[in-house]
This record gives C-alpha cells, structure tokens and sequence, in this order.
C-alpha cells in the first residue's frame, strides 16, 4: 500500500512539475527536445515497478541520469584509488614498525636481565580481512630471540616466538626457558599468555653453558 | 514593480542607443548588448525563485528527489542556452547563437540516454527469447 502511494504521488508531482516546465520554458525551440525528455521519463516513472522487477539495475541507472562521465573522470579516479592506497600502505608499513620498535625496547632489559637473551627482531603479522582498527587486527607477532653477544660468543640462534591472539596453536616443542620467555613478554606487552605460542627452530642448545 | 525597472531600463537605453547611432555606431551597439545581458541578470534572481519553489514543493511531496533533479536541470540548460543563444544574437553572430542552441538541445537529450538504456534493456529481458 506504501508502495502504491508513493508511485502515485511520484506520477502526479512529476506531471505538474512537467507542465510547469513547459511553461518557464523560454521559447519554442527546446520545447521539442524537452517534452522528448520529460515523455520519457513519464514512462519510466509509471513502468518503474515493472522496471524493478525486471532489472537489477535501475535504480543506478535513474541515479545516474543528466550525470556525464567521460573516460578522463574515471582514470582521474582510478590514479587517486591507487595513490590512495599506496598511502595507506605505506602508513601502514610505518606504524608495524614503529610498534615494533616499542615491543622491543619495552622488553628488551628484562629480557636480557632474566634470560639473557635479547631480542633479534620482531615482526608482526596483521589480518588483511579484518575490519577493525589495527591493534585488533594483529594476528601474531614473531619475535626473533638471539643469545646476548655480551658472552663472549656470536651465536645467532634464532627463535620463532608467535604470539597467536585468535586462537591458541597447539605447541610443539615447549620448554622451561620459553615459557619463561613467554611469560615474561606476555606481562610486558599485555598478550594473555594462553594465547602466547612459542615455536624453536633448531634449539636444542638454547640454555647456554 | 520588477517589471517597470525592467522596461524602464530598456526604453531608455532603446533612446540612448537611438541617439548615440548616429555619432558612434559602435558604441550603440556596445549598449544594446549590455542593457541585454543586464535584463538577463535581473530575470535569473526570479527564475532562481521558481526553482527553489519547485524544490521545496519536491522535499515536502517526498518524491523521488531524482526526477525533480532532472527536470531542474532541464531548465537551467534552457535557460542558459537561451541567453547566450539572445546575446550572441543581439551582437550579430547568428552563426554561434545556432550552435549554442545546439548545444543546449543535445545536452537535454543526453540526459534521456540512461532511461532509454533501462528501458530497452527491460522490453529485451520482457521477449521471451
């Protein structure tokens, strides 16, 4: 019934809208074109119901009348999209890093007072598909931990620390030193540790002498 | 008394012009088409009213604010045409008043295409084929 109402309305405001047209209308010569242009979008109003049910697109298609767009708008639109985008991205590059460099140095002492390890790298993983903001989105943060160089030794035995907040790994090598890593970094950077998931790669000398 | 300032203006410059043809014919001419363009200026305020009425009207009906756009737009392509079209012909040049009416009468039509579009898309999909 709401339906109807608003068609008909639509149908009779458009007629009197027409005929005022034609009457502000300067002189004969557009009076052609315009009653060309006004007939046909009479029909279209009156047929709309039909027009819904037999095109998808319709409404786009109303929307975009007495809308030019040439080729040169759309190119326009694509660079900014793409300069858009490397913006983001890049911006995007910048805050990992920078949040990276916060993870490090908030538990860098610590961890080189309890462990003596320190911290070779970080890199932290983001969920594209996600929608949230980004501390949210994060999906998990490998930490590359190294021995301290200060004994003496250049051993670069890298462990793979991953810290998975959606849903917890099962673990494959666990052992006293990662969890107390583990827990260590989970306090500092406010993961909760049952999320936290520490993997070792090739470490079987990882207590020290 | 919109219309008397009107027709005030444009018998005097009508005498002044008379006056001035015999002494400068340039300068007439010059005037003819500036008291012109001046009337055009004054009329664009009330046709600004009229539109702002229909608009209103629209808002209040709760129409689809689309067809209303369209119909406005109309209008002002016509009257802008229209203008310039009575300017350029007041200055002599018949030829670029022809083409701006031209112009004015393929942009209307432009704006049917999208409709046509739909609508022929719409009588194929209604063939059974």
């Amino acid at each position: 019934m709401d339906f109807i109402k608003e068609w008909i309305t639509n149908i009779i405001i458009f007629i009197l809208l027409a005929t005022v047209l034609d009457m502000l209308l300067p002189n004969s010569s557009f009076q052609k074109y315009t009653k060309i242009v006004t007939g046909l979008i009479l029909i279209a109003i009156i047929l709309s119901p039909v027009m819904k049910l037999f095109t998808s697109d319709f409404e786009s298609a109303i929307a975009s009348m007495g809308q030019f767009h040439s080729l040169e708008d759309e190119n326009i639109k694509n660079s900014i999209e793409f300069q858009k985008k490397e913006i983001q991205a890049s911006q995007h590059a910048y805050i990992l890093e920078t949040m990276a460099v916060q993870l490090k140095t908030a538990a860098e002492e610590e961890l080189m007072e309890q462990q003596g390890m320190e911290i070779a790298n970080i890199e932290l993983e983001v969920n594209d598909q996600d929608q949230r903001p980004f501390p949210e989105n994060l999906e998990y943060v490998i930490v590359h931990v190294k021995k301290a160089e200060d004994e003496g030794e250049t051993v670069a035995v890298v462990r793979e620390v991953e810290i998975d907040t959606n849903a917890p790994l099962p673990s494959k090598q666990t052992s006293q030193n990662t969890d107390q890593i583990s827990s260590l970094l989970s306090e500092k950077w406010n993961v909760p540790e049952k999320s936290i998931q520490i993997m070792i790669e090739g470490g079987s000398d990882e207590h020290g002498q | 008394m919109e219309i008397l300032q009107i027709t005030g203006v444009a018998l005097i410059a009508t005498f002044l012009a008379l006056i001035v043809k015999e002494q400068k014919p340039n300068f007439a001419f010059l005037l003819i088409v500036f008291t012109g363009s001046a009337i055009f200026l004054f009329l664009v305020d009330q046709i600004y009213q009229i539109i702002s009425m229909i608009q209103k009207l629209a808002a209040n009906a709760k129409v689809n604010l689309v067809y209303v756009e369209t119909i406005l737009k109309i209008i002002g392509i016509a009257y802008i045409a229209e203008f310039a079209a009575q300017i350029t012909k007041d200055a002599g040049q018949g030829a670029i008043a022809s083409k701006i009416e031209l112009g004015g009468k393929i942009l209307i039509l432009a704006m049917a295409i999208p409709i046509l579009t739909v609508m022929i898309e719409t009588i194929i999909r209604l063939i059974p084929g």
